[in-house]
């Protein structure tokens, strides 16, 4: 569903990523990981169309990003980190502006069903400029899940959500993918990582230190202990 | 508690961030990408200074009564300009800071007075550089160039602080208070611009109308001087002080008192904002207490009853209604955002139109012939249209770009987004036309298709003003609500450029009117096809333009198109 190939990316002249390839498949949740600056943002964004690759191909739903990026956008939601709303919308003009872009059919009984479900039913005449961080995160998601996603791209997703939020949108995450929808999740919070993901890419200083199901991870690093847990895996992954 | 005058932090953050004001400003500008607006920002600067410098030499200076009306009423204008701002733009907070500016100061030991010498001194250089430019163009009407300069300084910063406390006491005010402030001001708009109108028709001088070509110019000016000598002379009384420095001989006594009045009224009014700020925030604490013990006292279980009222609320309010906004490939959908956008700021829209709207309409009251009336008004809305509109009508790109990225990953092609982020302004700035010259036609009775040949050359060079804008936005972007050095420059290169490709495209008329001439006759003399010039001339002013629009659209498309936005986007 999501496929990265031979993946680079420089701004000017530094390389943020170099020589990535990965996969993920319908049902699967995937997991990039690495230090700050490791390339983490950069290939989302990539995957998203917003930039574009100096090297290598991406696709989503067997469309080339580049090269047939409507269809392969309209498979596609992209929540990133800083929650980018349009303030002068209410939620519920949020939500009517994207079932237009994006076509959908029955818009108003997933709306209601999302709203319900991320607890933003008090706030549908609510200006996004008016609501908090966390719900403005809820906003996204709604809007990213209007259109039924084949591919989800969530870039720290947690940031700004409540306990309660947090537990919604991991069940949701898991409830799609498995209806089939392919998950990458950009994030720091390896405790989530471990309790939501299939599969891990490990990234330090652009380069891909391990791709894989989360199972094969102890077992590509010997020296690590057997009983340890993800943390540790990432130290000894990304350790320079 | 500070010891001294000011605390020495905000000396050494003002100092610091002009040093990197001024390091970001030179990286920008040598960006490779931007070389060539960077070539074309020299070129308009020295085109400027020219300008600038042959206004100084060749311009006759204005009569003493001339410049005193024209500063004047100036200054009134500009002052009610902040006033009628506020009160269809109510500031959202006391003093006009950046999300971090307002996150940091606020949360640091730093008094009221602190954080106003720090909002007083990131405004100073503009003013100085303003006051200097401005100083320079008067050069041929000032006979002391010192204390001109000085007045206009003092001048312009008493200015900004009036700005400063409008924006305080409207931010501090009751919703109902604001309200009645808004009524007033809307009143005193409409009360002004009556009276305005009726002490014009009123003096004998200036009862009838005037054919083309008796100095138009000189009939206005002399309108300022009668006004200024009228009662509304009285509003820049407060200005006084200000104006007899400016308009100063020497250096005397007499205007070394004025000087010594005029700073103390700018030192008093400095200490009023100060004042205002630190009573005007204590109030609105003080008012949300009341409120809340009001609210706590009529309902013995308010806090406790809070949450249950909230909820019944919710059951009434959750009725989701999602309209239905037609897709056109993502162009409808994101036409409607903006018209959304724009119907939220209709007051800065209206204040926007209300000005440029009775400006337009001063040659249709003064000039007699109807046609010439009805050509001056659409070329004053056309001059308009070109110069400052785009300014007042942002619901495009320019107000998007924090959300360029979020734009760029929606399955949107780049001209559907063009034509979609384009849709609104364009809208409005066409029905305000057609309103315009409507009550034109109406008013000097001609005939509908006056207004419609007018709006077929005005709708391209509208997409066309409107595309340029956006393109030199893209390729060069920044923040709509960014204040200081580097947004005047901006300012000031960007008129100087839509100045020339006006006079440009006025030349390029009248060398295409004389071409239509020659070519109907010519076409007629030859094929013996008798052909109006006046048809051939609209037809290629409105093919000619649509092409440059079409031009302009296509190279935003693949601006837009090529967009990085992590690297092309300020931070």
């Amino acid at each position: 569903m999501i496929e990265v190939t031979e993946f680079h990316k420089a701004f000017a002249d530094q390389v943020a990523v170099r020589g990535l390839s990965f996969c993920v498949e319908p049902g699967e949740l995937l997991a990039i990981i690495g230090p700050n600056g490791a390339g983490k943002t950069t290939t989302m964004r990539a995957m998203a169309g917003i930039i574009s690759a100096s090297r290598g191909r991406l696709s989503i739903g067997g469309f080339d990003v580049e090269g047939d990026p409507i269809a392969a956008k309209s498979r596609l939601a992209f929540v990133p980190d800083d929650a980018p709303v349009f303030h002068d919308l209410t939620v519920e003009e949020h939500l009517s502006f994207y079932a237009s872009v994006y076509r959908v059919s029955d818009a108003h009984s997933k709306a209601v069903a999302l709203l319900k479900q991320f607890e933003l039913t008090s706030k549908v005449r609510t200006p996004a400029s008016n609501l908090s961080r966390g719900m403005r995160q809820k906003l996204a998601i709604c809007c990213a899940y209007l259109h039924d996603p084949r591919a989800i791209l969530v870039d720290e997703p947690l940031t700004g959500l409540d306990p309660q939020g947090i537990r919604v949108f991991k069940r949701s995450l898991q409830e799609r993918a498995a209806r089939g929808a392919a998950v990458v999740i950009s994030s720091h919070m390896l405790a989530m990582v471990e309790d939501l993901c299939t599969h891990v890419l490990i990234l330090a200083g652009g380069a891909q230190r391990f791709f894989g199901p989360v199972d094969q991870l102890r077992s590509s690093y010997d020296h690590v202990d057997a009983a340890a847990g993800l943390e540790e895996i990432y130290f000894a992954a990304t350790a320079p | 508690m500070t010891t001294t005058a000011f605390h020495p932090a905000i000396l050494r953050l003002l100092r610091l961030q002009g040093r990197g004001r001024g390091r970001r400003m030179w990286g920008r500008f040598c960006q490779t990408r931007r070389l060539v607006l960077s070539a074309v920002a020299c070129v308009l600067t020295v085109v400027w200074l020219g300008n600038a410098a042959m206004t100084i030499w060749f311009r006759e200076s204005a009569s003493p009564e001339t410049l005193r009306a024209l500063l004047s009423l100036g200054l009134v204008l500009y002052a009610g300009w902040h006033f009628a701002k506020a009160a269809f733009f109510r500031p959202e907070s006391p003093l006009d800071w950046t999300p971090v500016e307002r996150e940091l100061l606020v949360a640091m030991p730093l008094s009221p007075r602190d954080l106003i010498a720090y909002q007083l001194a990131s405004i100073t250089l503009t003013t100085l550089l303003k006051a200097a430019l401005f100083t320079l163009l008067l050069l041929p009407d000032l006979r002391s160039v010192p204390l001109g300069l000085i007045g206009v300084l003092l001048v312009m910063t008493t200015l900004e602080m009036l700005r400063m406390a409008i924006d305080i006491v409207t931010w501090g005010m009751s919703r109902s208070a604001f309200l009645a402030y808004r009524t007033a001001v809307v009143a005193g708009l409409v009360v002004g611009g009556f009276a305005v109108g009726d002490a014009i028709v009123r003096e004998a001088t200036f009862g009838s109308r005037i054919n083309v070509g008796e100095g138009l110019l000189q009939r206005l000016l002399d309108i300022l001087v009668q006004l200024n000598a009228s009662a509304f002379g009285y509003a820049a009384l407060p200005f006084q002080p200000f104006l007899d420095l400016i308009l100063a001989d020497t250096l005397t006594a007499t205007e070394m008192g004025r000087a010594g009045t005029a700073l103390a009224t700018m030192t008093g009014l400095a200490a009023a904002v100060i004042g205002l700020y630190t009573a005007i925030t204590r109030r609105v604490v003080l008012r949300e207490k009341r409120n809340y013990r009001t609210k706590s006292e009529a309902s013995d279980s308010f806090a406790g009853s809070t949450q249950a009222e909230a909820g019944s609320a919710l059951g009434a309010v959750f009725g989701l209604r999602l309209r239905r906004i037609p897709c056109w490939g993502g162009a409808g959908a994101m036409a409607w955002r903006q018209l959304v956008g724009a119907r939220r700021h209709w007051g800065n829209l209206l204040t926007a139109m209300i000005a440029p709207a009775a400006i337009a309409w001063i040659p249709v009251f003064v000039i007699a012939d109807a046609a010439i009336a009805f050509l001056a008004t659409t070329g004053t809305l056309a001059f308009y249209t070109f110069l400052l509109l785009p300014t007042a009508l942002r619901f495009d790109f320019r107000r998007d770009l924090d959300r360029l990225a979020t734009l760029k990953c929606l399955p949107i092609t780049p001209p559907a987004a063009v034509l979609g982020q384009m849709l609104a302004p364009l809208l409005i700035v066409t029905l305000f036309q057609i309103g315009v010259l409507a009550f034109a036609i109406v008013v000097l009775a001609l005939p509908l298709h006056h207004l419609c040949t007018a709006m077929l050359v005005l709708i391209p060079l509208n997409v066309l003003v409107f595309a340029l804008d956006n393109l030199i936005f893209l390729l060069y972007p920044y923040r709509v609500q960014q204040e200081g050095l580097e947004i005047f420059f901006r300012t000031m290169l960007t008129f100087t450029g839509k100045g020339l490709l006006f006079t440009a495209a006025l030349t390029a008329m009248a060398g295409w009117g004389l071409v239509a001439a020659s070519l109907t006759d010519g076409i007629s003399n030859t094929t013996g096809i008798a052909l109006d010039a006046h048809a051939v001339f609209a037809g290629g002013l409105v093919a000619g333009s649509s092409f440059l629009a079409a031009l302009a659209l296509y190279g935003l498309c693949r601006t837009y198109g090529k967009l990085n936005p992590i690297e092309d986007l300020p931070q």
